[in-house]
């Protein structure tokens, strides 16, 4: 069993308010985190890391070589970890062409994986892209979709194979190789001392009820919202004129429209109604 | 006995089995060799490892895929195994990166993860990762009377106590959007590798020079998701740390355990130079904000 926790979603489904929950929590502190240092909390995407730890210059390698080395500099990553760490992660859990999961088995201890109603997914992800609904839609319901995956230019972020919506949530949540627990965005925003504590206990963190409440406070959705507007977020796409919108659930329908609405629903509805979006 | 090449970078003389993508030039007495030969699969237990590497303090093994092993000795020898999949153009890729950082590092030369220009035969040094736009802006810096030294990886040593750098390899390697946005036709240039979209690129000023040439000024450039181009001069422990974070392939550096002494010529390096960020918008790269604000920071 390794050292790394991951912290896996779909695009804009809450996973940084969970990194940030859990700065929060960790730092112990009576002031809330600073949003724009977490860096504890890497990207499993991240170039820079790649490149120290394998050994190699990602950009002087094609995609799939990339691809092949990735289980392995996590492997190292945990090994070097001399405690639990957190890594953020966008991909699906795939493998990759040596047969072997992406996500290696070696180096992680457990999975978190945050679901959001793909409705609300699609108008926050149109908004991170800069594009339009009906794109954001498109890219939800390709199963080939990937971050980064284009070889004329280096891209910032390693490729991040994400496929569907559906194909993603299934990937992750119906593997066996590594434990994984879901937890709902919807639940994170309407139980936040359940979902949260849950999240806690799920990772065996040592931290009691005052300890949470706190860092659920230090992580709302005002306090992040005041942090972006007076300091702005690193995070933040380039496209994007906000990181944090909206933080509600269910605004997604209307937004979006029938149409594009009804597309979603068609393409993801099994998924759909077994997380209770139906 | 294969043909050999011979070429003056890193302010050293060597000979070489394997064609390199920069100019020849003639000496008597190589200080390093790079040939074909059989290298070792492993190097033993106590070897310390990355993904592809295994290092010692005096030898590095670098394994890469089933393309080709390379053996680091002494700082003095690469020697090249070709596996099943082995191309030249790959060879030369990691040759190139990794493989001299490690050779560099065994002499006790600092390569940083930067590009570097000379200009009225003082130094400036872009410091950026991979993405950060350092090649861009020494080609926009070309075209304004500077001349490149370095692409990727700057030497750094010191003589007489002060930072110094010669030539590394000088090629630019843009991709195919780079060149693009900087109206550079891909066709006549070569491809680092054939897969990938990355292209070698000399600018129409460079200057390939064994001689020590001193740092003048070091710039950390980053690419932000901000509106506006920020500059910001770094002090104190910032700066160390700044620096220490833009060592070449540094986790190899300290698999070889040179954690300490590196310590020791980044603090001296911190001492003697002047660092200043820039940070860049990431939407819009212009390369005229960019390289006016270096400029007018060196008071040109």
């Amino acid at each position: 069993m390794g050292n790394i926790n991951w912290l896996a979603s779909y695009p804009k489904s809450g996973n940084t308010w969970i990194r940030i929950f859990l700065a929060n929590l960790m730092a112990n502190n009576a002031q809330p985190v600073n949003i724009n240092q977490l860096q504890d909390f890497s990207i499993a995407s991240n170039r820079e890391t790649f490149d120290e730890l394998s050994g190699l210059s990602s950009s002087d390698l094609t995609l799939e070589e990339i691809e092949r080395l990735r289980p392995l500099v996590y492997e190292i990553q945990s090994d070097n970890a001399t405690e639990k760490i957190f890594l953020k992660i966008h991909d699906a859990y795939i493998y990759t062409c040596d047969g072997i999961p992406l996500v290696s088995t070696r180096a992680t201890n457990k999975a978190l994986y945050i679901i959001r109603n793909p409705l609300d997914v699609a108008v926050s992800f149109a908004h991170h892209l800069g594009a339009t609904h009906e794109k954001a839609v498109e890219n939800m319901c390709n199963e080939h979709f990937a971050f980064c995956n284009k070889n004329l230019k280096l891209h910032k972020q390693l490729e991040q194979k994400l496929l569907s919506w559906e194909k993603h949530v299934l990937s992750w949540t119906s593997q066996q190789n590594i434990p994984v627990k879901v937890v709902r965005y919807e639940d994170l925003l309407h139980f936040p001392e359940i979902t949260f504590t849950s999240i806690v206990e799920y990772f065996e963190l040592d931290y009691g009820k005052s300890q949470i409440l706190s860092a659920i406070q230090n992580s709302s959705f005002s306090e992040l919202k005041k942090q972006e507007e007076t300091h702005g977020f690193i995070e933040k796409s380039p496209q994007a004129k906000s990181f944090f919108r909206k933080g509600k659930a269910g605004l997604g329908k209307d937004e979006l429209g029938a149409e594009l609405s009804n597309k979603i629903i068609a393409s993801n509805e099994r998924v759909m109604r077994q997380f209770g979006y139906l | 006995m294969e043909k050999t090449f011979k070429y003056q970078v890193f302010g050293l003389n060597i000979i070489s089995e394997i064609e390199l993508p920069i100019p020849e030039k003639s000496f008597d007495t190589a200080q390093v060799e790079i040939r074909f030969g059989e290298t070792p699969f492993t190097l033993g237990g106590e070897a310390r490892r990355g993904v592809v590497y295994e290092a010692l303090p005096n030898a590095v093994l670098i394994k890469v895929f089933d393309i080709a092993r390379f053996h680091i000795v002494d700082g003095s020898a690469i020697i090249v195994q070709p596996l099943e999949k082995y191309d030249n153009k790959s060879a030369v890729a990691f040759i190139m990166g990794s493989v001299f950082a490690s050779l560099l590092y065994q002499r006790g030369i600092m390569p940083l993860h930067a590009s570097a220009l000379e200009y009225k035969g003082k130094i400036i040094v872009i410091c950026g990762v991979s993405g950060a736009g350092k090649s861009t802006l020494a080609l926009g810096l070309a075209k304004q009377g500077f001349r490149i030294i370095c692409d990727d990886i700057v030497p750094i040593y010191f003589q007489n106590g002060l930072p110094m750098a010669s030539s590394g390899f000088n090629q630019s390697k843009i991709w195919k959007d780079t060149a693009a946005i900087m109206d550079i036709s891909v066709e006549p240039l070569v491809k680092v590798r054939e897969e990938i979209d990355k292209f070698y690129y000399e600018a129409e000023n460079v200057l390939l020079t064994n001689e020590p040439l001193s740092v003048k000024h070091i710039f950390i450039l980053s690419a932000t998701n901000k509106e506006n181009l920020e500059t910001k001069n770094i002090e104190g422990k910032d700066k160390f740390l700044v620096l220490r974070n833009h060592l070449f392939r540094k986790q190899i550096a300290f698999s070889m355990g040179l954690e300490a002494r590196l310590f020791g010529s980044l603090a001296k390096l911190a001492a003697s130079v002047p660092v200043t960020k820039i940070e860049r918008p990431t939407k819009g790269f212009s390369l005229e904000i960019p390289q006016n604000s270096i400029l007018q920071i060196l008071d040109l």
